[in-house]
């Protein structure tokens, strides 16, 4: 029985950390350790890159510094005996030279191209990863570190967010890593990178540390991937809002992606599809709390009651688009939708008034102006549509679980505690999966409106 | 059609005098590149095949100048199809894995009879070949000659195969329909087997059932939509088989037969089969019965070895290629 541990940001961010993983990371069980960036260092390669395109060499070459030493700090606090760290500290070095090279060069020509920056933003990954691995290799296990591409992960060439080519993936991991599990190793590999079939760097986009754990764990078909968070799962609430809310111990596949979706916890949007294709097990558990069980996402997960979840997304801003020309001119909607998703942002719902000049959709409010000014550059210019209109005080409230399908009544329920609550509710929309129903409310009343669907649910009670 | 071939033995040779000797052939295809273990020969106007043959016969290489990596070949000839005709190695694919890897990432059509790297890197190398937009054909691999899967594909429209067998190897069935006729035990039925030209000089992928384990994987993947490798066929070879046991069967009117079965579960095994049943071919032959949902069972048979019979399939796939 073969698992896939990957850590989070948070869980390697100070040398006891490290320690207490490696701890982890040092059980019986046979594993591949997957691990991200240092916490907040994937921001700072992210403006690394912001600032190379800008020309900004000496603020590049100062951030570099910052980075380096961070790495090295930490190395030298986390392990104690000089020839554990000589490894690591000869791959930081390395990957700190490449990572000058190629930011220097970019702000000579103040350019950043999609490959460049990915060859920029893998580096945390590879800062880290050897780190860890030298702490575990101090335990006494064997451990050997590999980025992604080493490890045998293949994209396409779509820099920043790119598609794995899975059966290639599955077949490499399969002859590279698994031996050396099989023979007592330990690898560490760096989340997130990868690399193109034509021998490129290239990154698996955001949350794509857990992308890595979720493709290894199928290529070697694991008994379970574990991603060790500072979270203790997926919850029934944000605990920060709701008191009562409490760990859900199993969910499925579908339930979790959706749980995703609307923030239960930043995981990448595609990381369960390779585990679910091989009913490969995903434990979401707390570094921290290594005694809690955690979350588990299996095939037929055991599913008690119709709602799981409630889950508020703050930070959104509603769309409203308007287009006499649009009634009856079929396509119009998906054509809008399409200019959106062109500017790399993510629609949560969508609801259409009956005559259908008029169409609103939410989504995330950093991405909400740039939608609207693609909206504006096309479809406004051309005269397909008459306004459009940004309304930013807004939060979205989703309530999720995969039995509310079948289930009669719910609504009812929902929007009776909403009412008991004199909550206004200004936009309305089922997932086609019957899987959530999401609501729009005013800002200030987002943290009630979760609060009081919680209740009328009794997830508190459970 | 500009054509790369990698690997100029039998079956390399057998293609190169079927395009030169047929001039329907040799009017639209032209051989841009012939490369060989240790060399390579390139010319972007078209070699002269007979030619080549002559010197590979002569001299045991193609030409003068030392293998260079393929990549740097595609680079150089611009090939729209290559043509992967090297040793198979049953153990990882190599090096027809990466040629065929390395043609494909560079945007080219690829044709081979190469069963190691089809069997073992099948659903790696068709998903390459899917997102780079080229085509992966590989008929040669099973049944020389005997279009077994794109009959096999032909069967599975409109109806679901449940299960596949065949005898798949043709030197171990020559080497116990030898022992079967003339009484000799297993080393005088090889070795006259060689001397016929239908075992090598190293038999063991064919005595051991390996062949037909790689042969079996790429029919069920390729036709049943399975995802299985060749470790998880349970193989058994016919090293074991005594003329004695050969001579029991026969007196029960059966016949002792390397049977590959592909259904429930995939083996390959030594079976006795009864005479009257159309699987139970003779000598260098190959046979298949594909047993459908709803048209039950049909029954091919053919020639299942031999560079020419490879080399029809092989030039086959490039014509499909090339009509498309
Ligand atoms: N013969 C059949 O009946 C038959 C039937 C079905 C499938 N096949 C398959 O077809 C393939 C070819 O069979 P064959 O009978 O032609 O084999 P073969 O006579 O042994 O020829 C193999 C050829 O591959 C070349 N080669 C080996 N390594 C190479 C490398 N790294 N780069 C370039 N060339 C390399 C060899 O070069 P040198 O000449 O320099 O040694 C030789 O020319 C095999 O995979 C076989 O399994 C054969």
């Amino acid at each position: 029985m073969l698992y896939v541990y990957k850590f989070g940001g948070t869980s390697i961010s100070d040398a006891s950390r490290i320690k207490h993983v490696a701890k982890i990371a040092t059980d019986k069980r046979k594993k591949i350790v997957v691990c991200s960036a240092l916490d907040g260092v994937t921001e700072k390669l992210i403006h690394l890159a912001e600032l190379a395109s800008r020309g900004r060499e000496t603020d590049v070459t100062h951030l570099i510094g910052e980075v380096n030493s961070l790495h090295s700090t930490l190395l030298d606090g986390a392990i104690a005996s000089k020839e554990a760290r000589e490894e690591a500290s000869k791959r930081i070095k390395e990957v700190v030279e490449h990572l000058t090279v190629i930011s220097t060069a970019c702000a000579r020509v103040r350019e950043v191209t999609p490959k460049e920056r990915d060859a920029i933003l893998s580096c945390g990954e590879m800062l880290s990863s050897p780190i860890l691995s030298a702490a575990i290799t101090e335990r006494g296990a064997d451990s050997l570190y590999m980025t992604g591409g080493e490890a045998g992960i293949v994209t396409d060439d779509n820099f920043g967010d790119a598609v794995p080519i899975f059966e290639m993936t599955y077949h490499n991991i399969k002859r590279k890593v698994l031996p050396l599990v099989e023979s007592g190793k330990i690898p560490v590999v760096a989340g997130y990178t990868a690399k193109t079939q034509h021998g490129d760097i290239s990154t698996l986009g955001r949350g794509g540390s857990d992308y890595t754990a979720t493709l290894i764990g199928a290529a070697v078909r694991a008994e379970e991937v574990i991603l060790w968070s500072d979270v203790d799962g997926l919850m029934t609430a944000d605990p920060r809002i709701v008191n009562e809310a409490r760990v859900i111990d199993e969910v499925s596949y579908a339930e979790a992606r959706e749980m995703a979706m609307f923030g239960a916890k930043s995981m990448h949007p595609r990381c369960l599809d390779p585990a679910e294709e091989f009913g490969i097990k995903v434990r979401f558990k707390n570094t921290f709390k290594p005694e809690g069980s955690g979350t588990l996402v299996k095939k037929s997960a055991k599913i008690s009651g119709a709602v799981r979840a409630v889950l508020l997304v703050r930070d959104a801003s509603a769309i409203t688009v308007k287009g006499t020309s649009m009634v009856g001119k079929p396509g119009s909607a998906a054509s809008i939708f399409n200019q959106v998703a062109k500017t790399g942002t993510n629609i949560m719902m969508i609801s259409q008034s009956v005559s259908e000049s008029n169409i609103s959709f939410v989504v995330r409010r950093d991405g909400a102006r740039r939608a609207a000014r693609a909206l504006e550059r096309t479809m406004l210019s051309s005269g397909e549509l008459a306004s459009i209109s940004v309304e930013d005080d807004i939060s979205v409230v989703a309530t999720i679980g995969e039995n509310m399908k079948g289930t009669p009544g719910i609504a009812a329920i929902l929007f009776r505690a909403l009412a008991d609550r004199g909550i206004n509710v200004k936009m309305i929309a089922q997932g086609s999966s019957e899987m959530n129903i999401s609501i729009v409310v005013d800002e200030i009343d987002g943290i009630e409106a979760v609060r009081a669907i919680h209740k009328a649910f009794g997830l508190d009670l459970l | 059609m500009r054509l790369l071939i990698v690997g100029f033995g039998n079956v390399g040779r057998s293609l190169a005098r079927l395009i030169s000797k047929e001039e329907e052939y040799s009017g639209k295809i032209r051989v841009v590149c012939i490369a060989d273990s240790k060399t390579q020969i390139v010319s972007n106007s078209g070699l002269d095949l007979a030619d080549v043959i002559r010197r590979k016969e002569e001299r045991g290489t193609v030409g003068d100048e030392r293998r260079v990596e393929l990549k740097e070949l595609i680079e150089r000839c611009d090939p729209d199809t290559v043509v992967e005709l090297t040793n198979t190695n049953p153990v990882d694919g190599e090096p027809g894995f990466s040629h065929i890897r390395d043609a494909i990432v560079s945007g080219r059509d690829v044709v081979t009879a190469n069963k190691g790297p089809i069997a073992i890197g099948f659903h790696a190398l068709r998903e390459l070949a899917l997102r780079n937009r080229v085509q992966l054909r590989y008929s040669g691999t099973v049944g020389a000659g005997t279009p077994i899967l794109d009959f096999g594909k032909t069967c599975s429209r409109g109806d679901k195969i449940m299960s596949i067998k065949g005898i798949l190897n043709s030197t171990s069935n020559y080497v116990l329909s030898l022992m079967e006729s003339k009484g000799v035990n297993m080393r005088e039925a090889i070795d006259a087997a060689r001397k016929e030209g239908y075992a090598e000089a190293d038999v063991t992928m064919d005595i051991s059932g390996r062949d037909s384990a790689l042969k079996l994987v790429i029919i069920a993947n390729h036709l049943l939509g399975t995802r299985i490798t060749p470790e998880e066929v349970k193989t058994t070879g016919i090293e074991h088989i005594e003329l004695n046991a050969i001579r029991k069967a026969l007196k029960k009117g059966k016949r002792i037969r390397l049977v590959a079965n592909a259904g429930s579960d995939y083996t390959v095994s030594p079976q006795e089969l009864d005479e009257s049943d159309p699987l139970c071919v003779s000598g260098p032959m190959n046979s298949f019965c594909i047993k459908c949902k709803y048209s039950g069972e049909k029954y091919v048979i053919g020639k299942g070895a031999g560079g020419m019979e490879t080399a029809v399939a092989v030039l086959r796939d490039i014509l499909s290629i090339g009509g498309r």
